[in-house]
């Protein structure tokens, strides 16, 4: 199997089947075992001719990457693809399900349910509603919408992101002056490092007394969607260890 | 300057809408508010606004009082700040320093850094244009645009390749963008601004010189060489800066003092300069405003909105003369 | 006190545009007497834009010295004492097409000008008097885009005076006249000469107005010098068309 994404890689490998990986894009960078494979390209046009040379059964692609350029090349040639659509959190395992017995025929399916059942369990805890927003960057001030696979997870765990829904943009520009007028509960921040300083000063200068909580994402694993960031979002948000039943065989 | 009725009139309007500007935003704040010292409205006009607002002034009023001058010294209508390649260099530059020592764009270091570059790119360009007989102006805007393109290229290459994150992303060089600065820092922009309005205006007789060529210049006592090189290093120095601050952001440098031009008919390299600077920053504050009020909360990058309304403007100036 | 007799001159002048090649095989010499119009005539190609710049102090002089009024070397001159002894009008005079003939004008003292760019009232009236004088008042609110070119050739000319030097170098300047134009041009320059008392030094091809209004000719060939001496020499002693290739 080819892989033209990273979030895909970190899957196929999570459910047990990176061995079977012929190539990956630029990035793979997870698992580790990821970088050991070879690579067919950067991240959104890998190399048709390094495809077809890996002589792969399949194509895995990823709908969240606009890769229409790369499937019209493909088509031509008798290659199978299977796309990933990895936008949210249960979906990432009907995903995970369908991809399963779509390539391998198989019903190996108590993984899965394991994995979702471990994700039912960490919903003990929640979030009541609480309003949150996750910041991407400040300059420019880029926060994620509703359509984030992030925002979504965390909606799991009973959050309301303010960024309404009808903000149809996975990361909208945002008006700092906005935020600072209708502070959430929670802010997130993924790897801004020293910027989230100056974002922390000034908010907790805006509401001495209402100040939001303030967690910080590292890029590891929460920058792309995948099981590690599921896994890990329980024990980021509620400071609790994370739970063994997530233990993925290597 | 002709200080005829019309003059005034529009002088008056830009002013005041200048003036006006920091009630408007993501939400409109009501007059009155403002006396009200402890409201929300009061901290948000006070806190956020008005030093976006001194930001806006001075980085507009750089840009377009350089374009005038750029305009001048190159010979060259269509030029305006960014032509000569400076902006690129800046933006590879901080990218880079993002990329391997995560230091951001707009932290002191990469501020002071980006002058740095931008003193020693002018130089550069300088160098490669001088002659035997001097420096030739030709060449200086052929380099410029020589670098900027290679300088262009790699940034896009490196931005294509990096985290999205990384340098603020590719949004800001591409389109800029204006932060939420503290008082501090917009007020230390809007001085400097200020100052380099003066110093332009300290030159501008010798850029009156230049509209009559290099040998008549020279022989009413000028240096048109001095002149240029001075020019261009103290404003490529600043230029660097601003760009650190809110990366580049289009057209400003161009439109204005063509517009001004067509408008007050200004007689000397002074007027055009003073009156770039006013215009300049009321078209980026206007223009700010603008980016932040059409679809709150969501903010435009500001680059999209001045050259939304400033290349229409472009082709409306062209097509009046 | 001596009286001085030239009020340009030329010593063993080799002209050179890329600091190595000569333009001639042979040294230029020359001397223009005072109260005298000078001619600087030659085939394009000869050089003569080349000796005009060097004799405004840009660096194309190879070797030899030029000096104005016989005591003021032009490449030891401060570049601040130039505009009270030379004046110029190139062969293409740029300008700003959107601005009004006496903002034109008032470029003309620049150097004395402070940074505020404020003018005298008495460099506003010589400018005013001027105008009237050379019957260019209706002219003074027009924008320079808008005269006409002979209209325009006029005040470029009158910058160049009103600068206030003692020398008046003028490259080919009745290139694009009329007839007429050229008559007026030439007369005017005439009057410069005569009656405000100033030197001149003018390129040209216009060999009538050349033989009417000048007194002194300088002629480049090729070689360097073709001919210096009085203009009737030059008309009389079929020089003119043996410089010209007439012959």
């Amino acid at each position: 199997m080819i892989s033209t994404s990273p979030q895909v890689t970190e899957l196929v490998f999570a459910l047990g089947k990176g061995s079977d990986l012929v190539g990956t894009v630029m990035f793979s960078d997870y698992p580790a075992q990821a970088k050991a494979i070879p690579q067919i390209g950067p991240l959104f046009t890998p190399s048709i001719e390094k495809t077809l040379r890996a002589q792969a059964d399949w194509v895995l692609m990823d709908s969240s990457l606009d890769q229409t350029q790369f499937m019209t090349n493909l088509s031509p040639h008798p290659i199978r693809t299977f796309s990933f659509e990895l936008k949210t959190a249960r979906g990432l395992f009907k995903e995970a399900e369908r991809f399963l017995s779509a390539v391998y025929d198989s019903t190996d399916l108590p993984l899965i349910r394991n994995l979702e059942r471990c994700f039912q369990a960490s919903q003990t805890e929640s979030l009541s509603g609480a309003s949150f927003i996750i910041l991407v960057s400040t300059s420019p001030f880029i926060a994620a919408g509703q359509s984030s696979f992030l925002s979504n997870l965390i909606s799991q765990y009973g959050g309301r992101n303010l960024i309404s829904a009808d903000w149809k943009q996975d990361y909208p520009l945002l008006s700092e002056e906005w935020l600072l007028r209708n502070p959430p509960e929670l802010i997130f921040y993924l790897a801004m490092g020293n910027e989230s300083d100056g974002i922390q000063s000034l908010i907790t200068r805006w509401w001495p007394k209402k100040t939001p909580r303030f967690i910080s994402l590292p890029m590891d694993p929460f920058g792309r969607a995948s099981l590690g960031a599921i896994a890990a979002i329980y024990p980021t948000v509620f400071s609790k260890p994370i739970l063994k039943c997530y233990e993925l065989k290597p | 300057m002709n200080l005829s009725l019309k003059n005034l009139i529009v002088l008056s309007i830009a002013l005041l809408a200048l003036l006006l500007c920091p009630l408007f935003g993501a939400e409109i704040i009501p007059f009155n508010s403002l006396f009200s010292t402890s409201s929300m409205d009061y901290r948000i006009f006070w806190e956020l606004r008005i030093p976006r607002w001194l930001l806006c002034i001075g980085v507009g009023g750089i840009l377009s009082s350089l374009g005038g001058c750029y305009q001048n010294i190159l010979r060259n209508p269509l030029a305006e700040p960014y032509v000569l390649g400076i902006s690129s260099a800046v933006a590879l530059v901080l990218v880079s320093l993002d990329l391997f020592t995560s230091i951001p764009p707009t932290s002191m270091i990469a501020v002071i850094l980006a002058g740095i570059v931008g003193t020693l790119a002018s130089i550069f360009l300088l160098a490669m244009s001088s002659s035997p007989i001097g420096i030739q102006v030709d060449r200086i805007l052929l380099s410029g645009l020589g670098l900027n393109f290679v300088l262009s290229a790699t940034l896009f290459l490196l931005l294509s390749y990096v985290n999205q994150q990384m340098g603020g992303g590719s949004l800001r060089w591409l389109f800029g963008n204006i932060p939420w600065p503290n008082l501090i820092t917009s007020a230390s922009v809007f001085s400097i601004s200020v100052l380099l309005l003066v110093t332009l205006v300290l030159f501008s007789r010798q850029m009156d010189a230049l509209t009559l060529g290099d040998s008549v210049a020279r022989t009413l006592g000028f240096s048109p060489n001095l002149c240029r090189m001075t020019v261009l290093v103290l404003s490529s120095t600043m230029l660097a800066v601003t760009v650190a601050l809110t990366g580049s952001i289009g057209f400003v440098g161009l439109v204005v003092p063509h517009v001004v031009r067509l408008i007050f008919r200004p007689d000397s390299t002074r007027s055009l300069l003073a009156l770039s600077y006013l215009l300049g920053g009321v078209f980026l504050t206007l223009s700010d405003v603008l980016s932040r009020s059409i679809l709150p909360p969501f903010e435009f990058p500001i680059g999209i909105i001045t050259t939304l309304i400033g290349g229409p403007i472009f082709l409306a100036v062209l097509w009046r003369r | 006190m001596a009286t001085i007799n030239s009020f340009l001159s030329g010593c063993n002048v080799a002209l050179s545009t890329d600091r190595r090649n000569p333009l001639h095989p042979t040294l230029i010499n020359f001397k223009f007497p005072t109260r005298k119009t000078a001619a600087l005539v030659g085939c394009n190609g000869t050089g003569k834009t080349t000796l005009i710049r060097a004799i405004l102090g840009e660096p194309v002089l190879k070797s030899g010295v030029i000096t104005f009024f016989e005591n003021r070397t032009i490449h030891t001159l401060p570049q601040k004492e130039f505009p009270e002894l030379v004046a110029y009008l190139p062969q293409e005079q740029p300008f700003l097409s959107h601005i009004a003939v006496r903002s034109f004008l008032e470029l003309a003292f620049l150097p004395t000008m402070s940074v505020l760019g404020r003018l005298s009232s008495a460099q506003t009236d010589t400018i005013s008097y001027y105008l009237h004088r050379w019957r260019l008042a209706s002219l003074e609110k027009h924008l320079m885009g808008r005269i006409s070119s002979g209209e325009r050739q006029k005040i470029f000319l009158l910058r160049a005076f009103l600068q206030g030097a003692k020398c008046l170098v003028l490259d080919e300047p009745t290139n694009h006249l009329d007839p007429y134009g050229k008559s007026e041009f030439w007369a005017l320059i005439e009057k410069l000469n005569h009656d405000d008392r100033i030197e001149i030094l003018v390129t040209s091809h216009d060999l009538d107005h050349i033989q009417k209004h000048s007194q002194w000719v300088l002629a480049l060939d090729k070689q360097g010098v073709a001919f210096e001496g009085s203009t009737r020499d030059f008309f009389d002693s079929n020089q003119s068309k043996k410089v010209f290739g007439l012959l």
